[in-house]
């Protein structure tokens, strides 16, 4: 079988941990087991980051039981539950909403409460468009750039048409980035 | 832009700068850094992008970055430095290890006069640090906020209404900011008390680093405090919680040294005179060492038992005796051994400049003669 955790190598090493009272299995290769140790540890083999991100059971109360330790992955990153666990560390920002159940726990461990107070973002900004890596916001702001410029020379040379065009494109860009925001940004240059 | 190389030789020259004298609190509480984590939509987290995209993330943010830092930002690219030149931005506190171990995409983009910088395709994306002498935390803040508000105009960052800022490790998640203090508490340590304001300040729900240790032994008595939760707390009301926690601690140092002249100032003079001579006649000196005597030449200087040391020079010191910056100097890599005597001519140098300086105290003793003696100082 494969290496639970880098799921590149045959695994060789099964190793054993009691957590939560409960016994769980975890099958590694040579190298995955070498840096496990090497791991700075806090207690048993356990270390901060899988305290933390504990996966004897989730949320709903299944309970992995020895060999069947299920492995959720992020569809956009490919990162791995098991992975996180190890490093403390997310792929992307769609591992936010992959691991949600892992974090949901752990968040009121690491901070004051689970909900931002602080500050925001401007209005107007892109931000919480879910996305794969196949579309760089990067090139939606240079497409939504472009389309703006073109409107000014559009309207500076009275092509009234192809601004109404152009205003079209921008309205459907800006209408797929920000369903709840009404698509009056980006007209307005100082 | 100017060749990063010169600009480290010129980093070298200006020694510890913009950690001025006369900071407020500056007896205590040496500096003040704002940190704030962000990360652009559409790249994975740099740990997890791959080279290409790490390439693509520095192509994208370099403009805004250079536009957003003040002045005439320098950038230096990891992969194009030695390995001592990384260390030696890793002791001026410019770059982490991370940074420094990172193969691809990595940079530093460095500004008015070290006071500001920008990490690039470290933990994060984009890693702003702004960096203070003294306890001015609102000061950096101002600074750390300006600077992220530049770069929000121009580049699209990832965050959700719930978590705030969205980074790599959910331990930096909502505001993004830590704040770090850095405290000189050598009364606090020689009176006994630090293991128990270490707890008690981690029970707050700080993080207590030694500077240049582990745990709670730091060389040269000097610790970081840093706030832990990020989310679920206004960035104002972190910063106003923790400039409240070290002002008590201020209080706290201030008070011990004030007992320590009280209780027995033979002795404290006697461990500050000791380890002023040693920094001026030893011959070998490792940085643990120096570091130690430093410290407590510095409790010195905030004593006033020195006419014309001050802590600048003290600080400068602690900076260059660091391995890299020894290097440097020396235009050459040593050896530890070589190290340590290089270290020593350093200071014995630099500490004879205000010649004669003889730590005054009121004890009714005459002054020890402070005179050159004819030793060799090759």
């Amino acid at each position: 079988m494969l290496c639970s955790l880098c799921q590149n190598e045959e695994a060789t090493i099964n190793i054993q941990e009691v957590v939560d009272g409960k016994k769980r299995s975890l099958h590694l290769c040579n190298t995955c087991a070498e840096k496990k140790r090497m791991a700075p540890d806090l207690a048993d083999g356990l270390s901060l980051a899988e305290l933390l991100y504990n996966l004897s059971s989730d949320e709903s109360g299944n309970v992995y039981d020895d060999d069947e330790a299920a492995v959720i992955s992020c569809p956009a990153c490919g990162l791995t539950n098991l992975q996180f666990q190890q490093t403390g560390r997310l792929g992307c920002v769609d591992c936010y909403k992959a691991f949600h159940s892992i974090l949901v726990d752990a968040l009121p461990e690491l901070h004051k409460a689970s909900l931002h107070v602080g500050k925001q973002l401007r209005p107007g900004k892109l931000n919480t468009a879910p996305l794969s890596d196949r579309q760089p916001m990067a090139s939606m702001a240079m497409k939504r750039i472009n389309i703006q410029k073109r409107l000014e020379e559009a309207v500076a040379d009275e092509d009234f048409e192809c601004a109404a065009r152009l205003r079209d494109q921008l309205s459907m860009l800006e209408h797929d980035e920000e369903p709840n925001q009404p698509a009056t940004e980006g007209r307005h240059h100082a | 832009m100017p060749d990063p190389h010169d600009y480290l030789a010129q980093m070298l020259k200006d020694g510890a700068a913009w950690l001025t004298d006369g900071a407020p609190e500056g007896e205590v509480v040496v500096s003040t850094r704002i940190r704030l984590a962000r990360n652009l939509l559409g790249y994975r987290f740099p740990e997890r992008a791959d080279d290409e995209h790490r390439y693509e993330i520095l192509d994208r943010v370099t403009g805004t970055v250079i536009n957003a830092l003040p002045g005439d930002p320098i950038e230096f690219i990891m992969e194009a430095l030695s390995d001592n030149d990384r260390q030696f931005l890793m002791e001026r506190h410019l770059v982490s290890r991370e940074l420094c171990e990172s193969e691809t995409g990595a940079a530093v983009f460095v500004a008015d006069g070290e006071r500001c910088s920008i990490m690039v395709n470290e933990e994060d994306h984009l890693r702003i640090q702004v960096l203070r002498p003294g306890l001015q935390i609102s000061d950096a803040w101002q600074e750390a906020d300006r600077i992220d508000s530049r770069l929000m105009d121009e580049l699209p960052f990832a965050f959700s209404s719930d978590l705030g800022f969205l980074t790599a490790c959910p331990s930096n998640l909502g505001t993004g900011m830590r704040a770090s203090v850095m405290l000189h508490l050598p009364a606090i340590v020689l009176n006994g008390h630090i293991r128990g304001l270490v707890k008690a300040v981690e029970k707050l729900g700080y993080t207590v680093r030694g500077l240049f240790g582990e745990g709670t032994e730091s060389m040269g008595n000097l610790y970081q405090i840093s706030n832990q939760s990020t989310l679920g707390e206004s960035e104002s009301r972190i910063l106003s919680r923790i400039g409240k926690l070290i002002r008590q601690i201020v209080t706290h140092e201030k008070n011990a040294r004030q007992q320590l002249i009280d209780k027995n100032p033979k002795r404290v003079y006697d461990h500050i005179g000791r380890a002023y001579g040693v920094l001026r006649y030893a011959y070998v000196l490792d940085s643990m060492e120096a570091l130690t005597q430093l410290s407590a030449v510095r409790l010195g200087i905030d004593l006033g038992m020195f006419r014309t040391l001050n802590a600048r020079i003290i600080n400068e010191l602690m900076l260059m005796s660091q391995p890299a910056h020894l290097q440097r100097l020396v235009q050459e890599d040593l050896e530890p051994e070589k190290r340590d005597t290089a270290r020593a001519r350093l200071l014995r140098q630099r500490l004879a400049k205000p010649k004669t300086e003889t730590p005054k105290t009121d004890s009714d003793e005459s002054d020890t003669p402070g005179s050159e003696d004819g030793l060799p100082s090759g």
